[in-house]
């Protein structure tokens, strides 16, 4: 050891004097010889910025626009080493020689050589044993995504994403292989350049930041996995078998995302810039009827409305108006005519549609801006690329904005021969101004569900009064009585809980994201290697709301409403591990290669929140100073603490046989003394046929691996779940102690699942076509189940290992390229994934777990559940009770008889199969990119279709509304408005028998009476709608939809301009393009809405529609330079 | 050289593999937001907390409740005559009684069981806190009993206990009754020993004043007596209670305004009745009319009486403009649909009478009543009609109808709502009734009618009606007075007036030992104590 130390040292010394001596040489060795050539992709164009360098030197040069190179060398044994992002570099000896031209080979036609895998251990392609799918960088930036996960829509077999509505701030879910949790995370772990890093869940309904107004938490939040950008990735590689990611135990359940940052190659200096605009369009919003205006269902309509057609009378100043709107938004009233009647505002105007999209003026037309400079370095100890990327963003929401500031260092200095150290910084500064509010008030609430006669610009315009108040309606107490409504607006609920906070509140939030790691290597002797690293995630929050005063305090002292609420938070992750590496041939036929390691990490999150109480005691006076009553305050406090112990040991042979076994043996703080620790072991092997039948198999069939393997995870609970203790709160000054409802459970054990996989990889014709299919078969026991529970028990729920889950599935991911000429190139890729889930076991004695459903009042009209042998997710709800096959109307004829006795299936909410088709048309240095993604069964339910039927919003409610819309004629009896009194007509009547009015809305619904007998009721079609589509009542599966869709995610066009244009500015490559995002479906099977517009991260939460912000269309232009 | 960066990673990796000793995993394991141990005292205020939505103008009691499922079976709230009126509006609220009854009895038992586990000395001085929790713990109970009959009481809670998954049985009762009747009888003579003390500071209801804590314990069990006096297997046991609190010398018992038992009022928290202010918000006045409305039952035994006002508002538009009418029960579903929704020129004005908007709805300083000396007052006068305790049932009745008034115009006058933010119903003026004015017409209604027993009940229906219908439900049940009119529907779950509300599905949906109570035969089974 003492030996090798001085060897080591004595090398070092000599190294030093040699770069000395060199540096003075290539001073007075100077135009020893001249070398010219030109630098050219595998199709011969040619690469402009690849980097030339004399092997072992800091002499180095870049090639220009035509990829040409000059350098001058000392001597003849030098050799030049030609590199190029992207490329696999290669040397050239000078060997005398004055032109040396090279062709790079693009690294895309060796894809995954070289993958990386769990710990960030790089290995051969070849010798993995599982699936891994590895999306290049440049297929993350092609379209502008606002973060690397929302850019992986359909590129990678089974990996399912969904963003959020709402662009830049905005969380998004991924999905591996299906679920394997029922209740709990089914996230991937986020691993950046071998750091976990925060990812987590949003909008799942449990958010902390669960604001007093609405239902649910007011604003979409964001994830963890929102702030890593594109433009700085290299590559993701996606682990998602068990085996796959055996070495992250319990924390490897779902999958893991491995992302390693784009790092310097080749020497010299390197200058990329990058602008990106994008413009959002809202886009897939609910269309209405322009057909019939406001007012009331045709059962609801007195006297002087039955005679009137819907028209109602008000009195203003003494006159008497004809006026529209009853009580609330329904339009059901009369056809629009033109004639003149009495707004809410005061005014007279023309009874005529004023829009077909009420909700297109409340938002406004996006716009972002991403700009990007990186410049890297290489030198011959040390590489850097630094990179600032500038985001502003003008959402769609109004009084909104978003910027966002990343700096990026990624490096690493050798120290000495064999000591070398890797270092990340990633810093992220976000500001975000009013992040986009939910629109539930809109799309579900029946007080906001407008229609073709409301004026959403003139309510924005009228929300606010001058004063800055919120408007009232005439004869309520105001300062501003002549900018009141004249009478009560009918969608009062979207004005106060959607257009007044998001005109008049305010949320700031300021968030900092330090990502940083260093990571020393040390080459101990050949083909054994320490490593060490040490990191840390770092994120600071900042979160100011600012309530406005709703009220004028002279007039409502005891009410004034308005609210600040300051909170901050920090979450810190520290993680360290050590890796002893061991890699060598040990015959000529077998090689070895070992790990041993130890790995930490701690979590913690300390978060303070104030609020005021009582409203604000001075107008808008944000402050705490400011509260009414004593402030409000929480605190959050979380600590974690993971360690773990792990193994690998691999043997391969002959270049064509690898088997790998690896272990974990794992640590946790979030489950009780004794029961904390956790063994996860996993195997996998890999046969390459190609190899050993080569004589046997065709010439063009290049490649062909067959892989096995089989590993063990985890999901562990989250923090605390496990201990039983006891809340201790205060109010009003008593403090009081209480047994939490939700009891823990202190022998609670993580999620175990269990993987076995099989694949199959082929490429032919010089790699031209490729294919890989995958199966896997997994079960994941122990499902910790938050298990209801009577409170007459004890507590309402309590967490038990009980429950089981089985997944199988096939990933098929196909490549090619069907042309190649010099100047065309057509490539296709395409996969498909299915998954099939089943929940095996769940707690003793119960066959189905109900999980949350979507709110729908009463007992519960429909709920979502897990039932045992079926796949979680089933649908459950209340349908019409039959007779013989038909169903039984009631008897007034207005509504099918819903049979409360027993609810049925009607679905599932489970993807029957996604994936991705991709393809490039490039010619010359034009390229045509475009991506469909596609996901085919699955239910969702969407509750704002159905309710829209009830208000006479929705353009199908306008059938049976007239004749020519299929409705029927009738009367009421002496005008008398009763279900009893309802008699057929024709549509030619002028009026009935006494003078009644003649209605032309009627329906006979297609049923049978309780006796069995046709139904053969009239009834007016607003009635059936009323009963059949209302909130927590009638027929659900009006409201419940197959979710299956083509769209078109993303296209671009660009253009690789000629380098005549720039290079005399020193510029070595100049891009353009085009592109689109989200722009169209092929096809969709759900009305109204974007398939995608839910917001949650949570399957459950995936499986409803309830008003999340709107979705939206983008297109861009982007430019890049190189220097 | 490379010998110190050896040094440097080992020691880094040494130190940072160091911190993960046994005990920082176990320091961790800990949830910092939540206490290991619980205080009996604390956890005395725990189980209060549990119920003190049973004894507040909750939302759960206004909007749901009261006014969808008790105010129409004893027809304190109007409702429309449709076939769901027995039914009430949504079940889960009276899923929410059984609920929020069994989640105050498993804080209770908690507390019993750390209670157990204390030392004599302790124990000894955590008694008042554990009495404490068990009498407002029986309340409670009986409101609960008197709701749905037998419900689980011995077994509940077993998780907290043992650990273990138990699904408790339902208990009878009448066994219940008469077990809740003995303990408070002890309970009420310990306090009154004056040997107990409870800390001002964990006590909401009677501000630490045990002379408030007995006569709480002792009303309650009045209140429990006098229900199983009338009629059933408890009926001589109710008897002998109501002779040993209101007979002779009896027993201390809520007599005066000052001893009424009620939560207190602190203007902040759970006692600051925001959430009755955010109903308010953003429903004008005249939303929800079908959860405010008048009843004509209420209306007409009202005639002359200074509560009319103070309860309900008159009509505001439309032809009974001024007028205040409530929902006539003989009337058809149309009839009473078509009122309700109203008719009139500007918009549709409900033709029903509705709650007060001063008194009730826009007033954070309504109460949460518990014990009122006009109950008292009414027991004892029944009492002394029945013959068990002498004394003057009149002086008796007109204490308990004066009481009632002046509780009502309290509410009224106190009320945060100015008349200048109120929408229609200004405050009423009260200056004409004076309390001789009261008592005259108190002495009044009691001469007017021979049936002494009936005028009785009548009024502790009609004290009761907004502030605790189901009080006023069980005067129904266990009297048949007042006698009132109740349709019969087409409901098929259930028809007609219900004698109890069934076991809800949020128990026997989960509980095993609990079975689904087939309707409507379950709506009719009559409870132990009724008529």
């Amino acid at each position: 050891m003492r030996q090798k130390f001085k060897l080591f040292s004595g090398n070092m010394l000599h190294r030093l004097t040699m770069t000395v001596i060199m540096c003075g040489c290539s001073v007075f060795l100077y135009a020893q010889g001249n070398i010219t050539g030109k630098v050219t992709d595998g199709a011969g164009a040619p690469l402009t910025g690849a980097s030339v360098v004399v092997k072992g030197t800091t002499n180095g040069v870049v090639t220009d626009a035509n990829g040409n190179y000059s350098i001058t060398v000392s001597d003849n044994s030098a050799t030049l080493e030609i590199s190029f992002i992207g490329y696999l570099s290669q040397d050239a000896a000078v060997g005398g020689r004055t032109v040396i031209n090279i062709s790079l080979e693009e690294e895309t036609t060796s894809l995954g050589e070289v993958v990386v895998t769990a710990l960030g251990i790089k290995k051969d392609t070849r010798k993995v044993g599982y699936a891994v799918s590895t999306i290049d960088s440049k297929d993350l930036v092609k379209v502008g995504a606002p973060n690397f996960a929302s850019a992986l829509y359909g590129k990678a077999a089974g990996v399912r994403i969904q963003a959020a509505p709402g662009g830049n701030t905005s969380a998004v879910s991924m999905t591996v292989r299906g679920l394997s949790s029922i209740t709990g995370n089914n996230q991937p772990l986020l691993v950046v350049d071998g750091v976990p890093v925060r990812n987590g869940n949003a909008n799942n309904g449990e958010d902390e930041n669960k604001t007093s107004r609405g239902w649910d938490n007011d604003r979409i939040q964001g994830n963890g996995i929102i702030d890593i950008n594109p433009e700085d990735v290299e590559s993701i590689s996606i682990l998602k078998g068990a085996s796959a990611t055996a070495l992250y135990g319990s924390e490897a359940a779902n999958g893991v995302i491995l992302v390693t940052s784009k790092r310097n190659r080749g020497q010299g200096v390197k200058v990329d810039f990058n602008a990106t605009l994008t413009g959002n369009f809202v886009a897939y919003l609910p269309q209405v009827q322009t057909e019939y205006g406001p007012g009331a269902k045709t059962l609801d309509r007195g006297a002087y409305e039955l005679v009137s057609g819907g028209f109602v009378q008000r009195s203003q100043d003494g006159k008497i108006y004809k006026s529209v709107y009853k009580d609330d938004a329904v339009n059901f009233g009369p056809k629009y005519d033109g004639s003149e009647v009495l707004y809410w505002d005061g005014k007279v105007r023309k009874y005529e549609a004023i829009t077909n999209s009420p909700w297109e003026d409340v938002f406004r037309a996006g716009f972002n801006q991403n700009y990007n400079i990186a410049i890297a370095h290489g030198g011959e100890r040390s590489n850097n690329r630094f990179s600032y990327i500038y985001v502003d963003d003008t959402p769609n929401q109004i009084n909104s904005s978003y910027a966002k500031h990343n700096f990026n260092l990624v490096g690493n200095i050798k120290i000495l021969k064999n000591l070398n150290i890797d270092y990340t910084a990633n810093y992220i500064r976000q500001n975000i101004h009013n992040r986009p509010y939910h629109i539930n008030w809109m799309l579900t609430s029946y007080g906001g569900i407008a229609g073709s006669f409301d004026d959403m610009a003139l309510l924005q315009d009228m929300t606010v009064t001058s004063m800055g108040y919120r408007n009232v309606t005439k004869g309520s107490l105001t300062l501003t009585p002549n900018e009141s409504f004249a009478y009560n607006i009918p969608f009062s609920a979207a004005m106060n809980n959607y257009l007044w906070p998001i005109l008049a509140d305010n949320q700031d939030e300021i968030n900092n994201r330090l990502i940083s790691s260093v990571a020393p290597s040390w080459d101990i002797v050949e083909g054994l290697t320490l490593r060490g690293r040490v990191s840390t995630d770092l994120t600071s929050e900042n979160i100011e709301r600012k309530r406005a005063t709703v009220k004028p305090i002279l007039l409502y002292p005891t009410e004034p409403e308005g609210e600040y609420d300051m909170q901050k938070k920090s979450y810190e992750i520290y993680y360290g591990d050590l890796m002893l590496m061991f890699d060598r041939n040990l015959t000529e036929q077998i090689a070895l290669t070992a790990n041993i390691g130890l790995q930490a990490r701690n979590e913690s999150v300390r978060g303070t929140r104030l609020r005021t109480e009582g409203g604000l005691s001075t107008e808008n006076w944000f402050h705490i100073n400011a509260s009414r009553r004593t402030p409000r305050y929480w605190q959050d406090k979380m600590d974690l603490l993971k360690t773990a112990a792990f193994a690998t040991l691999g043997v391969s042979y002959a270049n064509a046989l690898y088997l790998e076994g690896t272990i974990r043996r794992e640590k946790t703080s979030t489950l009780s003394k004794g029961n904390n620790t956790y063994v996860y072991p996993s195997v996998n092997a890999s046969w390459i046929y190609t190899e050993t039948m080569q004589n046997i198999l065709p010439e063009w069939y290049n490649y062909g691996k067959l892989r096995l393997s089989y590993g063990v995870v985890g999901n562990a609970p989250d923090a605390y779940a496990a201990n039983v203790a006891y809340d201790q709160n205060m109010n009003a000054g008593f403090i009081y102690n209480q047994l939490p409802s939700s009891y823990g459970n202190e022998n609670i054990r993580p999620e175990t699942k269990y993987e076995y996989e099989l694949g199959l990889e082929s490429r032919f014709f010089k790699n031209r076509l490729g294919f890989e299919v995958s199966y896997y078969n997994n079960r994941i026991v122990d499902q910790i189940l938050n298990t209801s529970l009577p409170q007459s028990v004890g507590a309402t729920s309590m967490l038990m290992n009980v429950g089981e889950l089985k997944n199988y599935g096939v990933e098929l991911t196909l490549n090619g390229t069907p042309i190649q000429t010099t100047d065309f190139r057509w490539d296709l890729r395409f996969n498909y994934a299915f998954n099939r889930n089943e929940v095996v076991k769940l707690n003793d004695g119960t066959d189905f777990m109900r999980n949350e459903g979507p709110d729908e009042g009463g007992n519960g009209m429909v709920h979502v559940r897990s039932v045992v042998g079926r796949p979680m997710g089933d649908i459950y709800t209340y349908i019409p009770q039959t007779l013989n096959g038909r169903d039984v109307v009631a008897d007034d004829g207005s509504a099918y008889i819903i049979n409360k006795s027993d609810r049925v299936c009607v679905g599932n909410v489970m993807p029957d199969a996604i994936g991705g088709i991709g393809s490039t048309l490039s010619y010359k240095a034009l390229a045509l990119d475009f991506l469909f993604d596609f996901r085919l069964g699955g239910k969702i339910m969407s509750w704002g279709h159905k309710y829209s039927m009830v208000m006479g919003t929705n353009p199908e409610s306008l059938n049976h509304r007239d004749e020519a819309h299929g409705g029927l004629a009738y009367y009421f009896l002496h005008n008398n408005v009763t279900y009893d009194n309802i008699r057929q007509a024709q549509h030619s009547d002028a009026q009935g028998p006494n003078g009644e009015t003649i209605l032309h809305d009627g329906i006979v619904l297609d049923g049978v009476n309780a006796a069995g007998q046709e139904n053969t009721k009239i009834v007016p079609v607003s009635s059936y709608y009323q009963n059949m589509y209302q909130w927590g009542n009638g027929d659900m599966r009006h409201g419940i939809f197959d979710n299956s869709y083509m769209k078109l995610r993303e296209v671009s066009l660009s253009y690789q301009l000629p380098a005549s244009i720039y290079s005399k500015i020193g510029c070595r490559n100049l891009s353009v393009s085009v592109f689109g995002r989200n722009l169209f479906y092929v096809f969709k099977n759900m009305p109204m809405l974007d398939a995608e517009a839910t917001d949650g991260t949570s399957w459950i939460r995936q499986s409803w529609i309830n008003g999340t912000s709107a979705t939206t269309r983008t297109v861009g232009l982007s430019l890049r330079a190189s220097f | 050289m490379k010998f110190k960066y050896t040094v440097i990673i080992m020691l880094a990796a040494t130190l940072m593999f160091s911190q993960c000793s046994d005990e920082a995993f176990n320091d961790k394991y800990a949830d910092p937001s939540k206490v290991a141990t619980a205080s009996i005292d604390k956890m005395m205020t725990g189980v209060l907390m549990a119920g003190h939505e049973f004894v507040k103008n909750s939302y759960w009691r206004f909007f749901g409740y009261d006014s969808q499922n008790i105010g129409p079976v004893c027809q304190t709230w109007g409702s429309v005559t449709g076939p769901r009126i027995y039914e009430g509006g949504f079940s889960p609220y009276t899923d929410e009684a059984w609920i929020k009854c069994q989640k105050t009895l498993v804080q209770f038992k908690v507390l019993e069981k750390l209670y157990n586990e204390l030392d004599e000395a302790k124990k000894e001085a955590f008694k008042p806190y554990y009495y404490g929790a068990k009498v407002f713990t029986y309340q409670c109970v009986l409101q609960t009993l008197d709701a749905f009959g037998d419900i689980p009481f011995s077994e509940v809670g077993q998780l907290s206990i043992t650990g273990k998954v138990v699904y408790p049985k339902r208990d009878d009762d009448k066994a219940l009754y008469e077990m809740i009747i003995d303990d408070l009888g002890v309970i009420g003579s310990e306090f009154a020993s004056g040997n107990l003390k409870i800390s001002a500071e964990s006590d909401f209801i009677n501000d630490g004043d045990m002379g408030k804590w007995t006569k709480y314990a002792n009303s309650i069990r009045l209140r429990a007596a006098v229900r199983v006096s009338s009629q059933g297997d408890l009926k001589a046991k109710g008897e002998t209670v109501i002779k040993e609190i209101l007979g002779g010398t009896g027993k201390p018992v809520v007599r005066g305004t000052d001893d009424m038992i009620k939560l207190i009022r602190r203007g902040e928290g759970e006692f600051n009745w925001d959430r009755f202010d955010g109903i308010n918000d953003g429903l004008d006045y005249g939303g929800w009319r079908n959860l405010r409305a008048a009843s004509k039952a209420m209306i007409d035994r009202l005639q002359g009486d200074p509560r009319l006002e103070l309860i309900y508002d008159a009509v505001h538009g439309g032809p009974k403009k001024g007028q205040r009418v409530g929902v006539d029960t003989h009337d058809s579903p149309a009839v009473t649909e078509a009122l309700m929704a109203g008719t009139g020129v500007d918009n549709n004005i409900c033709q029903y009478s509705n709650l007060n908007e001063a008194t009730f709805v826009d007033n954070k300083n309504t109460e949460g009543f518990i014990v009122t000396p006009s109950e008292i007052a009414f027991y004892r006068a029944e009492a002394i009609v029945r013959t068990l305790v002498s004394g003057d049932a009149k002086a008796e009745f007109v204490k308990g109808v004066k009481e009632s008034v002046k509780l009502y115009a309290k509410m009224n006058t106190n009320s945060t709502a100015s008349d200048a933010t109120l929408a229609r119903s200004p405050k009423v003026d009260m200056s004409a009734w004076t309390d001789a004015a009261i008592e005259a017409f108190a002495s009044g209604k009691w001469d007017s009618n021979s049936n002494k027993l009936e005028v009785i009940y009548e009024q502790i229906w009609l004290h009761f009606s907004i502030i605790n219908s189901i009080q006023s439900w069980n005067t129904i049940r266990r009297t048949g007075y007042p006698a009132l009119h109740y349709p019969t529907t087409t409901s098929l779950t259930c028809p007609n007036v219900p004698h109890r509300f069934i076991v809800p599905a949020a128990e026997w949906s989960v509980n095993p030992n609990i079975d689904r109570e087939e309707t409507p035969t379950a709506y009719y089974q009559k409870l132990f104590w009724a008529k």
